[in-house]
């Protein structure tokens, strides 16, 4: 049961990591051409930030895995 | 003390011992945030500053006091009783106030500056919470109104959905830390649950470590996956032109919101100026790119536009939008092209590229828009830049306006009807004209105006007034064929030269006569003659019929005795009620007249629809869409009346060819208050 809960206690704080990362990055898209940034740039701009955010999941998966404290 | 004490929402004596890494993190980041701020707003003043000059500092106390009631207390939002987002938009504004007090409050205890039990620190643990909930409370009503109602005005860019996600996600990990930091703590529940009570109720869920130091590194793991996210918002919402940003725009567009009378156009000293109107963008004034920049696509401007009610193609907050996006597009080019000290080639005209003709010339000038906008948004005034630049500089405009120019050149009224034939209702009436009269003193001039002397049906409105005039016994006279078009319809299509000639002429003749005081049965004649005379240097004391038979009314000078059974409503003409603030002056007229029952339209005072005939429309032929008397005539069909009143002869004109329209002529009718008045006075006509 303990194993159980801990995994959905960390699915939840990944889901919230998750969108903290989305929103930071979204915001850097929405940024950058607001900026000025041209149209042209969007697609490898997306898959910079898509790649960045994955590495990020990845990491806190492993991570929270790793130390998350048990119940 | 023991750290889960400490953590105890700061029951140490001194904040630096317990919030030190906060506190360095804050004294790094927010000079980061006050640069991004700077940066933020360089990027919108370079764009104002490419407009032309404009006084707006004037008279700040009266700004400054308007700006605060507006943006803490709501006032433009609760005037328009929209209950539901007002108290959305105040939970919010109000939520986040409480929750910057409440982090605020820990300053207090910088250096000793309170004693322990800290129990400032309790007070400012449940002021933010109440903040938070608040703001998530607010932010639940805007999501479903938003994204589950979704009403027409409100359009949904990605940058909407990215800032509901991350302020929830904010006050969301705002209470983790909470939460956990209870969690771990040994202080007994009463506390906790006074204090903090969101955040006791979520530490159950938390589970912890049973080492004290895996549980401190856990808290400053939580507390950094709140406070960057926080910073890195503050910071996004000021480079990126985030909508948040109206936080700061919109107090300062109501700050220098126009205090000139609201029906008064801006003067063109047409010898000083070699552009008229606004054909580029950077022909609008600085105070007008700053509206654009300031608005925050609430729609309700369009929710009331009378063009865009009747399936035309104009919307005001579109227009503006439009007028945005193209300022932002063409700005780096124009501040290039100004550095290098050349003009920028290949611009694109305002009309035609960024804003079609037909949206441009739909507008009636009803002013609904600009009365209904939060922030004092001035969509008239750039609509009237724009038909400036197209009928001055461009000698673009609707064909039907050519006769209307012809005829006031010529014959000083629209149709073009000779201007001998302006007196002819006078004839059979015991009316004194100015050029007659040897020097004698008179109350009042009484300004008939084009539709009321020339137009039949209005004519009978000034007879009717006359009779109550000469039944008053006010020594009054009239200009006669001296009368010339006020300029109104002239300056409302942007004709602006030919307004001023109009209104030149009118001048000479009102000075010559040391006019003192005018009545008029017109709301445009009204509200050129009070507030824009003044600005080619002839002011005197205007007042219009509703006005002047309100207080004869009250003063007992008119007894209405002769009941008028009848179920009637009024229409509120916009020229006379959102340009000259008369809401209630021609209800108490009618409410003074016996037996006459009186119904309220829903649209009605400020959300009166117009009548269609306002900026031109009485003389153009309106082929898009629902014709908007049609629409208004509907709005009045809902409360069954057998009569109709208004206190305007363009309303007269419109509301008659409605009902003709709609066949209803045998069972409604639409009359002039003061007509109204003259039946209750005399009693019908046999």
């Amino acid at each position: 049961m303990g194993t159980f809960l801990r995994a959905v206690a960390i699915l939840v704080e990944v889901s919230i990591l998750a969108a903290i990362i989305y929103a930071l990055l979204r915001a850097v898209q929405l940024t950058v051409f607001d900026l000025g940034l041209e149209s042209k740039y969007r697609k490898i701009v997306v898959i910079a930030l898509v790649l960045a955010g994955s590495a990020a999941i990845v990491f806190f998966i492993a991570h929270l895995i790793s130390f998350y404290p048990t119940i | 003390m023991p750290l889960r004490e400490l953590f105890w929402a700061g029951q140490e004596v001194y904040i630096t011992k317990v919030f030190m890494p906060i506190i360095i993190g804050v004294a790094i980041l927010l000079p980061v945030v006050i640069v991004l701020f700077v940066l933020g707003f360089w990027r919108h003043y370079r764009l104002w500053k490419l407009g032309q000059p404009e006084k707006r500092a004037q008279n700040w106390p009266a700004r400054l006091m308007t700006t605060l009631a507006v943006a803490l207390a709501n006032i433009r939002i609760l005037k328009v009783r929209e209950l539901y987002p007002g108290l959305m938009h105040s939970l919010i504004f109000g939520g986040t106030a409480l929750l910057f007090l409440g982090k605020i409050i820990r300053l207090f205890s910088f250096g000793g500056l309170t004693t322990p039990p800290q129990s400032i620190f309790l007070y400012a643990s449940l002021i933010a919470e109440i903040g938070a909930v608040f703001i998530l409370i607010g932010g639940g009503m805007a999501v479903y109104r938003r994204y589950v109602r979704k009403p027409t005005r409100l359009d949904t860019e990605p940058e909407d959905t990215l800032v509901f996600i991350w302020a929830f996600l904010l006050v969301l990990t705002g209470f983790m830390v909470k939460g956990f930091r209870i969690a771990i703590s040994d202080i007994k529940p009463p506390d906790w649950a006074m204090w903090s009570p969101v955040g006791y109720l979520i530490s159950h869920a938390f589970p912890t470590f049973a080492a004290e130091l895996k549980n401190e590194i856990l808290v400053w793991h939580r507390t950094l996956i709140h406070a960057l996210p926080a910073f890195i918002f503050l910071g996004y919402i000021w480079v990126m032109r985030s909508r948040l940003q109206h936080m700061i725009l919109s107090p300062l567009n109501v700050f220098f919101r126009s205090l000139n009378p609201k029906g008064s156009l801006k003067s063109i000293d047409l010898e000083a100026v070699e552009v008229f109107g606004a054909g580029k963008i950077e022909d609008f004034t600085w105070k007008q790119l700053l509206d654009l920049d300031a608005c925050t696509r609430c729609g309700r401007c369009q929710d009331h536009c009378p063009a865009y009610l009747t399936e035309k193609p104009l919307s005001p907050k579109k227009l503006i939008i439009d007028l945005r996006d193209h300022l932002h597009l063409r700005a780096p080019q124009i501040i290039k092209a100004k550095a290098k000290g050349t003009d920028l080639e290949n611009a694109p005209p305002l009309t035609g590229s960024v804003i079609e003709k037909d949206e441009l010339w739909t507008c009636t000038t009803c002013r609904s828009c600009m009365e209904h906008c939060p922030i004092f948004i001035e969509h008239v005034d750039k609509i009237v830049d724009m038909r400036r630049d197209q009928v001055l500089m461009e000698s673009k405009f609707p064909q039907e306006l050519t006769q209307v120019f012809r005829g006031l050149e010529t014959n000083s009224n629209p149709w073009g009807m000779g201007r001998d034939t302006r007196g002819d209702w006078i004839r059979e009436l015991d009316v004194p004209i100015m050029s007659e009269m040897s020097g004698e003193d008179i109350d009042f001039l009484f300004f008939v105006g084009c539709l009321r002397s020339f137009d039949d049906r209005n004519k009978r409105v000034t007879e009717a007034f006359v009779k109550i005039l000469n039944h008053l016994g006010v020594k009054f006279a009239v200009l006669g064929v001296e009368e010339g078009c006020c300029g109104d319809p002239a300056r409302r299509v942007g004709n602006e030269y030919l307004y001023q000639i109009l209104a030149q002429a009118n001048i000479e003749t009102l000075d010559r006569y040391n006019i003192k005081k005018i009545l008029t049965t017109c709301p445009h004649c009204y509200n050129t003659l009070k507030n824009e005379y003044p600005q080619l240097g002839f002011s005197c004391e205007v007042v219009h019929h509703a006005e002047f038979l309100k207080d004869n009314i009250r003063k007992k000078r008119l007894k209405l005795e002769h009941p008028l059974a009848k179920k009637t409503t009024y229409h509120d003409p916009c020229y006379l009620g959102r340009y000259g603030g008369i809401y209630k002056p021609p209800r108490q007229v009618l409410k003074s007249i016996p037996s006459l029952d009186i119904k309220e339209i829903k649209r009605s005072g400020m959300d009166s629809l117009c009548c269609g005939g306002g900026g031109g429309w009485m003389w153009m032929e309106e082929n898009i869409g629902t014709r908007i008397n049609i629409k208004r005539l509907e709005d009045a069909l809902t409360v069954d009346p057998e009569w109709i009143a208004t206190a305007c002869p363009f309303c007269v004109t419109m509301f008659d060819d409605a009902i003709k329209n709609k066949d209803m002529e045998e069972k409604l009718k639409i009359w002039d208050i003061a007509e109204l008045v003259e039946l209750s006075l005399f009693g019908e006509k046999k």
